[in-house]
């Protein structure tokens, strides 16, 4: 009885291994996927960031005249603005999930310097249309180990959200990650003298850091509107 | 977080390699579960030896359930060893003739003691082990003689169920008995029953004396019997036809005593035998059923250390940020509470659940299909599961901390 039981062992190290690896293959399938997915956006997004570059080399070099010129631009760079934002929280959300591949730490490094390279342009365009827009730079920590840090983080992403959300196109919304190695966020971190996270820098003069109640955030904001 | 990915998915594997070895072996055998044959014409004689320390409140009931019980009466003789009791146990145990009491003057402290006296007082080659308060169906000798048909048995346990289970915790307990004998059972087909409870179990004399009698010093003696049978290279069969009726803590106070004595007995006894694990010589005693076991504390322990982790860890840092939206009078997003992408841990996590359900509805549907067993609610597998489950590896680091710390109070 016992001798013809005994293939159960192998045949449930078969099954095992056969489920087991499909998990991992649909798991590992996920995660690329959702790599692919950013790897896809991000040439989209790169191609739009050539574009806004040679818009601010040409109004950085040329007499403008036609007022129209300055509210394209401004409406093309707010709604770049917005799809920048909401793939940098995709990014991150997947980088959360992903148990595999952490392959996204680099496309989400270069959607920083496209972030960063973005709030020049944005600030270039301000002087030379005379926007009225409101710069937004919203600097936090991507690997913080700190429980306080990163509830406080969280709830700054969403209550910038809903910030945006009020806001519309009065406001560029530029969220920038502080230890990616990135030095010319090092330079401004330095410059502004930033050390609690999360930390905002509101039209490149008032910097709050740490967590702030919304209305706190809404009031500075509109001395600028 | 690779360390934690790495720990999660071994222990998945583990647990899934179990749960189809179990599965395999019920849908081959599920015809086999409930098919025991009862006795016609084997009789062997039996020496029922009950060992028993200030059971004067239910000894009397179990007795006059021993007259009861189909098996030839010039075939059964009955010895109460007392234990040093207290209370009136001898009394009442010298109102039954036909039962030889066998007295300790002081009590050993050890269950193990008493049962060896009624082993060396018995007259039979079969000597049935049972406990004080157990109320074996009528039928249930006639269940379990005819395995010891076969010489190699060395042997036979029962199936135990609560009886009247009341309270809550009884009732999970009741459906807990239920998959335990059924999860005996399938160990039955490979020769790995490792535990011949208290309530009832028949051994063959001999293979008792030849393997030393019960360790006078282990708190689950019932455990360390069986693993040395088997390693002795006898076998241990498991009958679910015979139903012997058991009384269960009602209070969590109690249960948790139980299982704390349960646990810590089951280490002392794996940790006198781990030296044989993965040794072919003992065949599945080495190769199977000391690894099983050590598996099951493993999978206990840092499984639930896992799954606590990760449910702790986003349960703290949702409970965070929703105070911190309320401080900060910000909106909190229906993202922001969900906290299961679909990754790996919840797809495995969800797979090894819904397997898991199943069987365990396809085996209480069996039971309730036996006539033998009270039906009882499929749904109960669902408190079972969520509730009664988390209790388990509390009551096991509970267990680690006594031993270690050399308390072994019972």
């Amino acid at each position: 009885m016992v001798k013809s039981q005994k293939d159960v062992f192998w045949k449930a190290a078969i099954l095992t291994i056969a489920v087991f690896s499909l998990g991992m293959f649909i798991g590992y399938s996920f995660e690329r996927g959702r790599v692919f997915e950013i790897e896809e956006d991000y040439n989209i997004m790169k191609l739009r960031q050539i574009d806004a570059n040679l818009q601010t080399l040409y109004y950085n070099n040329m007499v403008i005249q036609d007022s129209k010129f300055c509210e394209v631009a401004i409406d093309e760079n707010i709604k770049f603005a917005d799809e920048l934002y909401e793939e940098g929280v995709k990014i991150e959300r997947y980088l959360n999930a992903n148990k595999i591949t952490k392959d996204l730490l680099i496309n989400q490094k270069e959607y920083i310097l496209f972030k960063t390279q973005f709030w020049l342009n944005a600030i270039s365009l301000k002087k030379k249309c005379y926007a009225d827009y409101v710069n937004v730079v919203y600097f936090y920590k991507q690997k913080s180990e700190d429980f306080d840090v990163n509830t406080d983080q969280n709830v700054m992403s969403g209550m910038l959200f809903e910030i945006k959300q009020g806001y519309g196109p009065e406001i560029m919304l530029i969220p920038l990650a502080v230890d990616l190695n990135i030095s010319t966020i090092d330079i401004v971190v330095n410059q502004y003298n930033i050390t609690e996270y999360p930390a905002l820098l509101i039209n490149e003069e008032t910097v709050m850091q740490g967590l702030h109640n919304k209305n706190e955030i809404i009031e500075e904001i509109d001395k600028f509107l | 977080m690779y360390l934690l990915t790495g720990i999660y998915l071994t222990l998945i594997f583990i647990s899934m390699y179990f749960l189809f070895l179990f599965s395999l072996l019920f849908f081959r055998n599920r015809k086999e579960m409930f098919n025991d044959k009862k006795s016609t014409d084997f009789f062997p004689r039996i020496s029922i030896v009950m060992p028993a320390y200030n059971e004067g409140k239910n000894i009397g009931r179990t007795l006059r359930k021993i007259r009861e019980l189909e098996y030839p009466k010039d075939k059964l003789e009955v010895i109460v060893v007392d234990d040093g009791s207290t209370d009136r146990t001898s009394e009442i145990v010298k109102k039954f003739k036909e039962v030889r009491i066998i007295r300790h003057e002081k009590n050993s402290g050890y269950a193990a003691i008493p049962i060896n006296t009624g082993i060396d007082a018995a007259k039979n080659e079969i000597v049935a082990i049972m406990n004080a308060d157990s109320y074996p169906e009528k039928e249930a000798l006639l269940y379990m003689v005819p395995y010891f048909k076969d010489k190699k048995t060395g042997a036979v346990t029962g199936a135990y169920l609560a009886k009247d289970p009341k309270t809550f915790l009884q009732k999970l307990q009741n459906f807990e008995y239920r998959i335990i004998a059924w999860n005996r059972k399938l160990l039955h087909f490979l020769n790995a029953v490792y535990v011949t409870p208290g309530p009832l179990s028949l051994y063959r004399k001999s293979v008792l004396l030849e393997v030393g009698k019960f360790d006078e010093k282990n708190l689950t003696e019932d455990i360390e019997i069986a693993w040395r049978i088997l390693k002795y290279n006898y076998s241990v069969k498991m009958c679910l036809s015979a139903i012997t009726y058991v009384e269960t803590p009602d209070t969590l106070r109690k249960w948790w005593k139980q299982r704390t004595r349960w646990n810590i007995g089951g280490m002392q006894t794996l940790g006198k035998y781990k030296r044989f694990m993965f040794s072919r010589k003992y065949d599945m005693f080495g190769v199977f059923v000391i690894p099983l076991f050590l598996s099951f504390m493993i999978i206990s322990v840092f499984g639930f250390s896992v799954i606590s982790y990760i449910f702790t860890s986003k349960g703290l840092f949702l409970e965070s940020t929703i105070i911190k939206h309320i401080a900060t009078s910000s909106k909190i997003f229906p993202g922001e509470l969900n906290i299961l992408l679909p990754e790996m841990f919840v797809f495995f996590g969800l797979l090894m659940l819904i397997i898991g359900i199943a069987l365990f509805y396809i085996a209480i549907k069996d039971f309730n299909k036996y006539s033998k067993y009270t039906k009882i609610a499929s749904i109960s597998g669902a408190a079972y599961n969520l509730v009664y489950h988390i209790l388990f590896p509390l009551v096991f680091l509970h267990s680690i901390i006594r031993l270690v710390k050399k308390d072994r109070r019972w």
